[in-house]
This record gives C-alpha cells, sequence and structure tokens, in this order.
C-alpha cells in the first residue's frame, strides 16, 4: 500500500460528524475514505435493533441542533432523513401535579396558570427574547470560532463584525445576552419566572452533559440552544429522526457516498503515518497501512491527540492544554423496550403528552441534590431524567403496540468514589435506580419492561469511545469554547500536526447533532488550499 | 419651613466607599455633605468595642489587605497618619493539626513552606504573575462601556482591549481560559496538598454563594490576588487607621460626616424622563439638598427604597431583579485575657488564621448554604488583634451560614451555630472554650439588620461571574450611573467592590465628577 496516495483524505471515525466533513470533501470533488472501528457508522448518533422488532436510539436521542444549511446542502431529506416534531415537553411532580407546554400558545398558557399566573404570562414574553438571542448567537456556531487573540487581520475582521452586531442589539437584549453566558441556569429563570414546576424542567438543558448543576454558573448559555431554529409561533424545533437518530448518520453516510466517498466500518485506525512532521495516512489496527494527503481525525480531542498521535509528537504546551481539557462524563443512558405505555400518576393513561420529551425534574432543590450526590463520587439515587417514547409519533421503531422508552439520565459521573471501572459491577445497580425513579412517577412500568439496556459513561468511553464517557467530547463549559476548544490557537479545525485535521464534536462549535464541527472543518480545508 | 442644607454633593453612607468618595470629591473641590444610617463613621471597616471588654475589633470585612496603596498616595492618606507595613503570614491548620505558612508580606511568600509546596506554589504563581497587572489595571479603572456612543469612548475601548492583548495571543489565551474556570480545576491542576490547595482557594470564596468548584471562583481569585499585589501591604492599624486617616483628611476640607440619620428618601424634581435627584430627605423631615448624591448604601436600599417607585420605569426596577446579594458569613468576635496555645505548639503564632482541611469542605459549606443548612464543619478564618497586656480578641469569619436558615434563626439554631464553630476551633485549641472572656455571634441575619446589608452579605452582591466586572451589580449600573440623572452609586456592589476595598468609592466620584 505504498502507491502515491489514491485518498486526498482520510477520515477516522464515522460519527456524524467524520460523515458531514466527508459527504463535504465528497461535494467539492475530493476523493475521501472513512474509516470506522465499529460494526456501524453514526457514533453517537446511531439506531440499533438490541431486541427483536425495537429499535433504540442507543445514545442521542433527539435531532435539535443539527444545522439547516447542512440538511440543505447535503439533501439529506432526499437521502432518507425524515424529522419528526416534538410538540410537547411533559413534566409529573411528586405531589400529583404535572406540567405540559405544548406548540399551542394558548394550551401552554392555561398549563402554567395553574402553577403561576405571571409566568404564564411572561412564558411567550421570554420565549420571543430567547429566540432573538439565538438568532443573535446562531452565527457564532455556523461559523468558525472568533479569535480575540489572532493578530490577523482577518480574524480581527470577524471579530470586529462580532461586536458590530452586538451592538447593534438593543440594550436589554445586551444585558440578557452577557448574563446568559454567564449566569447559572437556574439564575437565570429566577430572574424571569417564579414557579419551581416551570423552572426545574426549564434549567436541566443547562447541564446536559456537563459535570455542573443547575446553579453553577455558565450554565444558562445552553437555554439558548433550546431557542435555535425556532420559528416565530412554533415550538422549539426538536424532534425524532424517523427509524432512530442513526437515521442522521445513515443520510449523511449516504450523502458521502452518492458524492463518491468510501466508507469502512469495522476498521480500527491504530496510529497516523508520517512524512517529517506531517500526517500522510493511518495504520490500522489489522496493521494495513492507508495513505492520503491528510487525515481527518473525527475522534475527541485526547483519542485523536494522546491516542491517534501520542505525547511525544506535542510541545509541552499542548500535552498541558490537553491534560487540563476537561471530559469527567455525568451522564447514562437507559433504553427501555416496553410491553405497553407508561401511565403518569399525575396525568394517567396514553395522550399526547407521552409523545413529547418527560422531564423528570421535580424541583431545582431536588437537581442541586442530585449533583451533590455526584460531587462525591455517586450517581444520583433520585436523577434528572429525560425520557421520550419514539414509537408513539414514529411507528417504524417498535412492533405495533409495544414501545421503546429512552432514558437519558444524569448525573451518573465517570469518576465513581470507588473509580471508574468500578462502573461494570455496578451498572445494573443504576438501572435499577432509574427504573425505581420512573416508578415513583408512572407505577406499573417495571412489569412492562421486555428488555434493558444500561449505559454508563464506562461503557459509552468503551463503546463509542467517547472519553471518560463525555457526550459531547469535552465539557462544553466556558474556558472549552470557541477560541479555547479543544485547545487555544488550534480551534480552526487545524491541529498542532501538520495536515492533520479536527472534525469532531472536540472542535467548535461543540457537541451535540450539529454537524456543524464536521462541515466547518471541511469548509475550512477546502478554503486554505489544503486540499 | 422644614430646616434644609446645600451642597454640591451628598454621599450617602460613610462606610470606607462612602469616605473616600467625598474624599475625592472635597479633593476636588467640591462642597460635600456625608450622611451615614450608623451610628459611627467607618462601616464594616471601623471599629467598635465588643461590649465590656474595652477592647476594639478591627473592622468587620477584614480586607484592608486588598486596600490600594495607590489611592493612598492620590488621597495623600500619609499626610493624615496612614502608615503601610508588611502584611502578616498566613497560617492554616487543618483538621488533624497539619498547619501550614505562606507569607503573604515576604518577598518570596513560598519561603515558609516545606520545600516541594513551596516550589508548587513558586511555579502556580509564576504561571499566572503575568496577569497581574493587566487585572489590577481592570481593578482600578471603572468597567468599559462596550457600545460607546463618542469617538473618546470608542478610541478608549480599543485602547483598553489592545491593553488585553498586549502581552500576545498566549498570555490572552491563558488569562481567558482561567477566568472562567473553577478553582477546584485550575488549583486542582497544581497541587496535590489538599491543605494548600484549600488554603489558596479560600482567597476567592468569601462573598461568593458557590463553592471551590463554581466556573468564574478562578476569576475572583484573580482579582484578589491583582489587588493584593505580589507582596501584600496593609494599611497598620487596619480598617479603623484607614477610616482615622480618611476622617482626618475630610474634616481638614471641612466635610461634615453626619452619623446616626435614618434616611426617608431621596428628593427630586420634576417628573419622569426629566426627573433628576437633588438631595435626601431624613425621617425627622430634614432635608439635604444638593446638585448630585452618590450613594454607597445597596443598589436596593438605593433605587427601591430611597428611590421608590415614583421616580423608578419598571424597567429600571426589572433590571435589578438579578441582583443577588445572600451571605454566607456569620461572624464571631471573642475575647480573651489570655490566648489559648494551639494543641500543635509548632503551628506558632498568627495574627490571620485559616482552619480548614480541603477542598471538598470548602465545597460542603457551600451546598450547606445552597440547601439552607449551616455546615456541618464549618470552615474559619480567624484574625486577632493583640493588647500589650495579653489580652486578645479574635474575629472569626464563619463560612458556610446560610441567610435564610432552613427553620429561621431561633435561639436554638444559634446556639448549635456556635456549637460546630466551638468544635472546630476546639480541634486547633483544645483550651478555647475555657479562655473566652466574652463573646459576640452575628449571624448573616444579625449583620443584615445591623449593617443594613441585604441578604447579609458583607459586600453588598454577590462575587459570581455574572456580577463581577462589567457586570457588577448588573450591566446597567457597572458604571456608576443610575437611570435617574443626579445620582450615582459606589457602595462595594460596584466594580471592584468585593475585591478592592475603597475603589469603588473612588470610580463613583470620578463618574459623578464627569456627569455634573
Ligand atoms: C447517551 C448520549 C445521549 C445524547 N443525546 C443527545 C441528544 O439527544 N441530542 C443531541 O443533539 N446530542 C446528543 N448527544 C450528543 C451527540 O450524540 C454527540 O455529541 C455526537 O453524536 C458526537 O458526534 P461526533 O461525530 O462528533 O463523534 P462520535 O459520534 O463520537 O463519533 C466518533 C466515531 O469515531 C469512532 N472511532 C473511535 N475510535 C476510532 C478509531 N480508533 N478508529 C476508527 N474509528 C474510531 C467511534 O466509533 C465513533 O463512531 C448524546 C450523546 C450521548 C452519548
Amino acid at each position: 500500500m505504498t502507491a502515491p496516495s489514491a485518498f486526498d483524505a482520510v477520515v477516522v471515525g464515522g460519527g456524524h460528524n467524520g460523515l458531514a466533513c466527508a459527504a463535504y470533501l465528497a461535494r467539492a470533488g475530493r476523493r475521501v475514505i472513512v474509516l470506522e472501528r465499529r460494526p456501524r457508522v453514526g457514533g453517537a448518533a446511531v439506531s440499533e435493533e438490541l431486541h427483536a422488532g425495537f429499535t433504540y436510539s442507543v445514545c442521542s436521542y433527539v435531532v435539535s441542533l443539527l444545522r439547516p444549511w447542512i440538511i440543505r446542502e447535503l439533501e439529506l431529506a432526499r437521502h432518507g432523513l425524515e424529522l419528526i416534531p416534538l410538540e410537547c415537553s411533559f413534566s409529573p411532580y411528586p405531589d400529583g401535579r404535572s406540567l405540559a407546554r405544548w406548540d399551542d400558545a394558548q394550551r401552554t398558557h392555561d398549563e402554567i396558570a395553574a402553577f403561576s399566573a405571571r409566568d404564564a404570562a411572561h412564558y411567550p414574553r421570554y420565549g420571543r427574547l430567547m429566540a432573538e438571542l439565538a438568532a443573535f448567537v446562531a452565527p457564532l456556531i455556523d461559523e468558525f470560532a472568533p479569535d480575540p487573540a489572532s493578530t490577523n487581520p482577518a480574524r480581527i475582521a470577524e471579530a470586529l463584525a462580532h461586536w458590530r452586531r452586538f451592538r447593534e442589539l438593543p440594550a436589554r437584549m445586551r444585558t440578557t445576552f452577557l448574563r446568559l453566558m454567564t449566569a447559572s441556569a437556574a439564575d437565570f429563570l429566577d430572574e424571569h419566572f417564579e414557579s419551581d414546576a416551570l423552572k426545574a424542567p426549564m434549567s436541566v438543558s443547562g447541564i446536559i452533559g456537563t459535570m455542573q448543576g443547575v446553579r453553577s454558573p455558565g450554565t444558562a448559555y445552553v437555554l439558548l440552544h433550546h431557542y435555535m431554529g425556532e420559528i416565530d409561533g412554533h415550538y422549539r424545533a426538536w424532534g425524532f429522526a424517523r427509524g432512530g437518530t442513526g437515521a442522521v448518520s445513515e443520510a449523511l453516510a449516504s450523502a458521502a457516498r452518492a458524492h463518491g466517498a468510501v466508507i469502512r466500518t469495522d476498521c480500527e485506525v491504530a496510529g497516523l503515518l508520517y512524512d517529517g512532521d506531517e500526517a500522510v495516512g493511518v495504520h490500522l489496527a489489522n496493521g494495513d497501512e492507508l495513505r492520503a494527503r491528510c487525515v481527518v481525525s473525527a475522534l475527541d480531542p485526547r483519542r485523536t491527540f494522546h491516542g491517534l498521535v501520542g505525547r511525544e509528537r506535542l510541545s509541552a504546551d499542548v500535552n498541558a492544554q490537553l491534560d487540563r481539557f476537561r471530559f469527567r462524563g455525568s451522564s447514562g443512558k437507559v433504553n427501555l423496550a416496553l410491553d405497553r405505555l407508561p401511565s403518569f400518576t399525575s396525568r394517567p393513561g396514553a395522550g399526547p403528552h407521552l409523545a413529547g420529551d418527560i422531564a423528570i425534574a421535580p424541583s431545582v432543590d431536588a437537581l442541586e441534590v442530585a449533583f451533590d450526590e455526584a460531587k462525591a463520587g455517586r450517581w444520583s439515587r433520585r436523577p434528572y431524567i429525560n425520557v421520550v417514547i419514539p414509537s408513539l409519533s414514529d411507528p417504524t421503531v417498535a412492533p405495533a403496540g409495544k414501545h421503546v422508552m429512552s432514558c437519558f439520565v444524569q448525573y451518573a459521573p465517570y469518576e465513581l468514589a470507588e473509580g471508574p471501572e468500578a462502573w461494570p459491577e455496578k451498572r445494573e445497580a443504576f438501572g435499577d435506580d432509574v427504573v425505581a425513579t420512573l416508578e415513583e412517577y408512572a407505577p406499573g412500568l417495571r412489569d412492562s419492561i421486555l428488555h434493558r439496556q444500561v449505559l454508563t459513561p464506562w461503557d459509552l468511553e468503551r463503546e463509542f469511545g467517547l472519553s471518560e464517557g463525555n457526550i459531547f467530547h469535552g465539557e462544553l463549559s466556558l474556558e472549552q469554547l470557541a477560541f479555547l476548544r479543544p485547545l487555544s490557537g488550534f480551534a480552526r479545525h487545524a491541529t498542532p500536526v501538520p495536515k492533520l485535521w479536527l472534525a469532531s464534536s472536540g472542535a467548535h462549535p461543540g457537541g451535540g447533532i450539529m454537524g456543524a464541527p464536521g462541515a466547518l472543518c471541511a469548509r475550512r480545508m477546502l478554503a486554505g488550499g489544503a486540499l | 419651613m422644614t430646616p434644609q442644607t446645600r451642597c454640591d454633593a451628598l454621599v450617602l453612607g460613610g462606610g470606607l466607599e462612602g469616605l473616600v468618595a467625598a474624599l475625592v470629591l472635597a479633593r476636588a473641590g467640591r462642597r460635600v455633605v456625608v450622611l451615614s444610617e450608623r451610628p459611627r463613621p467607618g462601616g464594616l471597616h471601623g471599629s467598635a468595642e465588643l461590649a465590656g471588654t474595652g477592647l476594639e475589633t478591627r473592622g468587620t470585612v477584614l480586607d484592608e489587605e486588598r486596600f490600594p496603596f495607590e489611592l493612598a498616595e492620590e488621597l495623600d492618606l500619609a499626610a493624615h497618619g496612614l502608615r503601610f507595613e508588611d502584611a502578616p503570614d498566613l497560617l492554616a491548620i487543618d483538621r488533624a493539626g497539619r498547619h501550614l505558612r505562606i507569607a503573604r508580606g515576604a518577598a518570596d511568600p513560598a519561603s515558609s513552606l516545606p520545600t516541594e509546596l513551596a516550589s508548587a506554589l513558586r511555579a502556580f504563581a509564576a504561571s499566572h504573575a503575568a496577569h497581574r497587572a493587566l487585572l489590577r489595571r481592570e481593578l482600578r479603572s471603572e468597567p468599559p462601556d462596550l457600545v460607546p456612543e463618542a469617538l473618546t469612548d470608542a478610541l478608549r475601548l480599543s485602547a483598553r482591549a489592545a491593553g488585553w492583548r498586549a502581552d500576545g495571543p498566549r498570555a490572552l489565551y491563558d488569562l481567558l481560559w482561567t477566568l472562567p474556570t473553577s478553582l477546584a480545576d485550575w488549583l486542582g491542576d497544581h497541587f496535590d496538598d489538599p491543605l494548600l490547595a484549600a488554603l489558596l482557594a479560600a482567597d476567592a470564596l468569601p462573598g461568593s454563594w458557590c463553592g471551590p468548584r463554581a466556573a468564574g471562583t478562578s476569576a475572583i481569585w484573580l482579582l484578589r490576588d491583582a489587588a493584593r499585589g505580589a507582596r501584600a501591604r496593609r494599611p497598620i492599624g487596619g480598617g479603623p487607621a484607614l477610616v482615622r486617616a480618611l476622617l482626618r483628611a475630610l474634616q481638614e476640607r471641612g466635610v461634615r460626616v453626619h452619623c446616626g440619620e435614618a434616611l426617608g428618601g431621596l428628593l427630586a424634581s420634576g417628573r419622569g424622563a426629566s426627573s433628576r435627584v437633588r438631595g435626601a430627605w431624613l425621617a425627622d423631615g430634614r432635608e439635604f439638598r444638593a446638585d448630585a448624591v452618590l450613594s454607597t448604601l445597596s443598589p436596593r436600599r438605593t433605587l427601591e427604597q430611597l428611590a421608590g417607585v415614583e421616580l423608578l420605569t419598571p424597567e429600571d426596577r426589572d433590571s435589578l431583579r438579578p441582583l443577588r446579594s445572600r451571605g454566607t458569613i456569620a461572624v464571631l468576635d471573642l475575647a480573651f485575657d489570655r490566648e489559648p496555645a494551639p494543641a500543635e505548639a509548632e503551628a506558632g503564632g498568627f495574627e490571620r488564621l485559616r482552619l480548614l482541611s480541603d477542598m471538598r469542605q470548602l465545597e460542603d459549606a457551600a451546598d450547606a448554604v445552597k440547601h439552607g443548612r449551616v455546615a456541618q464543619e464549618p470552615w474559619l478564618e480567624v484574625f486577632a488583634v493583640r493588647q500589650p497586656d495579653g489580652r486578645a480578641l479574635w474575629t472569626t469569619h464563619v463560612h458556610g451560614v446560610p441567610h435564610r436558615l432552613e427553620g429561621g434563626w431561633t435561639v436554638s439554631a444559634r446556639r448549635e451555630l456556635a456549637q460546630r464553630v466551638y468544635a472546630v476551633l476546639g480541634d486547633a485549641f483544645p483550651e478555647l472554650a475555657e479562655s473566652v472572656t466574652a463573646e459576640r455571634l452575628r449571624t448573616p441575619s444579625d449583620l443584615a439588620r445591623g449593617h443594613g446589608l441585604d441578604g447579609g452579605h458583607l459586600w453588598q452582591a454577590e462575587l459570581a461571574l455574572d456580577q463581577l466586572l462589567l457586570l457588577r451589580p448588573t450591566h446597567e449600573l457597572s458604571r456608576y450611573l443610575t437611570p435617574l440623572a443626579g445620582l450615582c452609586v459606589g457602595g462595594t456592589a460596584q466594580h471592584p467592590g468585593g475585591v478592592m476595598p475603597g475603589q469603588a468609592g473612588r470610580l463613583a466620584a470620578d463618574a459623578l465628577m464627569r456627569v455634573t
């Protein structure tokens, strides 16, 4: 395999970002090959039939941030992607009450009014404020990271352009933006609402995937994500992919193939090939070598730099930055195949409230207690759980009359007090606590379970290659965003290794099924004349 | 006719910030009057006798090490008797009796540590020393206007931005990485020794509602470090000496400081958008008329109570909503005829002592507060003042005490708090309980009442990422001007209050002079 490289780029990792990057490169006429370790593509955006007839969205379960321009440019709909909007957010409470927020403003108003008339009146105003701010922030995740330290005139011009947009915001929005970047989710919501029943389920978006609590500063920003892409009057743009989240990856893979990319699965990359300092290909776990004009890593920063590359090829400064880059996964996942729908005590029976996302977040204090346990190296005995039952909207994922239930669980700290290696033996006990928590709100659930899959942060690391089980390839905390993600000076997909590029969630703008890191990486490679 | 007094500027509040503001204005030739609601000037920096002992405290906040010597020079306080000295060592003892000592006032503060820890501390200090000058400049300046209208302001903003970039990209990246990071992470990367890490972290936590794991605690730490400088100095005699020098300077310039005056509200002329603050009236009906008012009382007291709904628009009032000021510190004063000896004699003497063990304890204390409880094992900071005859007074900050205690501050809750504090003190000083001749315990709610502090918070507004620098106390109020013409704010809720004492008063006075 020493022939002059048959490929312009070899993409390591077939997660959705690796696929998006490959699709864009192929679309621009470059010869690309994607190498994925697992038997199927998708990484954390994957569907698998783990119990006959039941398809789980094994890891990620809702699609919210997938950039609309990627869907358009890569014609993902033509490649089979169909998004089914979620039309409700439902939260049951221990006192037997419940709150559902709907697509329909009047209905939502009436539901919230049962807890607070003031909050009900303010809710639409809050939504408009956040939607406007989301519109302000969107360019930041659709473009390369602005860099305040750069002396390059083009970078300075970009930073000034962002500042100009900031200046044009009304004064009140400027303040709100600054607070969103610095406040805690709970404090930010306290400014707007009084009812805990409303604030608790709203605040949790700030903690997903981080080892922070809803009262930890810096968590408010993620509240905005819920309003990205929202169109006036519409409920937030959350949805299921028909066939499970893996359909996003399948559509990206299909688009990439249609443009000529080659995708190989069951193909683990062990390291890079170099010509001097430059990356010129990869060698595989099976001993094969594959050369290309450049290498794209779609793995997280630790796997990329301390796995594929190795410390010895990196400067002391880069190694130090990587060592302090925080992963510390904090979430787990429990997937259930159900014989029948669950029935919540606070709103019994079937109904449209089950078709959206269901938040078990009884109060801000309860969420903080859950976090306190995680700090001490234990999973939360009564965790925050985000439940969805996609089979209600998408009959393809379960046999008729049966259901799949996906439970995203926090906190499940990677660092258990006994050490992360203790997870395998605790896995089922953790799963039991999750089911017991749900059982308190939906008695009888336990008896309806036909199959259960429990994923701890340890499993996410082992099975999906997510370091320390961090679902976003590194925490989305302020010091790990934008020009600091993942390494200062290397936030634009180039890396300290010449001809090695980073396309994963570990790059700006970060984790979630966004596709932006992969697409931006391709854009950068093509524009920079590297390819 | 009500009795009236006229002046150019009326300063509300006779604490450190108010006295500094008044002196800055007076030195610029303004006729100034200071109105204080407390019976004695100096506020939390002033001394008070511990009843029946004849012993005077050195004030309540005890952050005089961060009083900027530049300000003392600008105000020529040396002429009024103010002298500086090297700050005393900082001693820490953990629950097992192990101790560490940092020589805050020495050229090499690490010199008093065991070799290995000393080199860790030196390496750490070197890693952030580069930021000190920049941050100190920020502390000494008013927060920037991010959207300047006038060209000169725009130029000032770009000069400011250039200052941040002056040390090159590496330094800026490093600073921008550190500011939002949590102390637990940042210090955890540098120190293996739990006591040393906790001892250092404790610098940033007073005034923060959060524990060391919270994002942005490193920003507080860096700012306080910059305020103290590489080698800490302090006014000889502490806060009370500072207050005395300021009072003498004010007196020399004929500024009257009225104490014990109950404020009624602000006087204003005009209505709505054209209204202008023209002074203040007292509860007894007297009026103080002035061209402008500078209030160093808390923003809520100033705007919600003294200005009131008649003057503020609903939007202005809304902008105060996010402001948080929940105290987490109780203050215990203890008097001794003879000080108790430490359990471990080799710990040595101290003037400033921290009783704490590890980061976990600091985090637990914040968690307890979060849930409305007193920490199981509060961490303490003790400041000792000694008399030549051997008598001593210890002012102890007890950390991990909520303002709003679950179940309220009942007699038994206070007793419980005192017991927990005595337990921690007793570990380090076995004979302490028997040696105490007088004590005074003030919970955050006592402090709220006794000093007019919102939430019993010693610096009027919590120190948090969203209440620092250009967000302190809110973005709208960060440049010392209020929605009301003729009214400025300059208490510790303002930048850089809680970090660099005195400076907020100075910057607010500058702002006032710019607009009147
Ligand atoms: C439990 C869970 C729930 C989530 N829920 C949501 C959600 O609801 N909504 C949302 O938007 N986001 C969610 N996320 C986050 C989101 O799924 C991820 O951030 C995103 O999918 C990461 O995509 P990626 O392409 O950057 O990386 P990955 O998906 O991690 O892809 C990396 C790929 O590289 C492969 N690989 C690793 N090592 C090698 C090697 N040596 N050689 C070859 N291949 C290798 C891996 O197998 C993997 O396929 C969730 C994540 C998890 C784990």
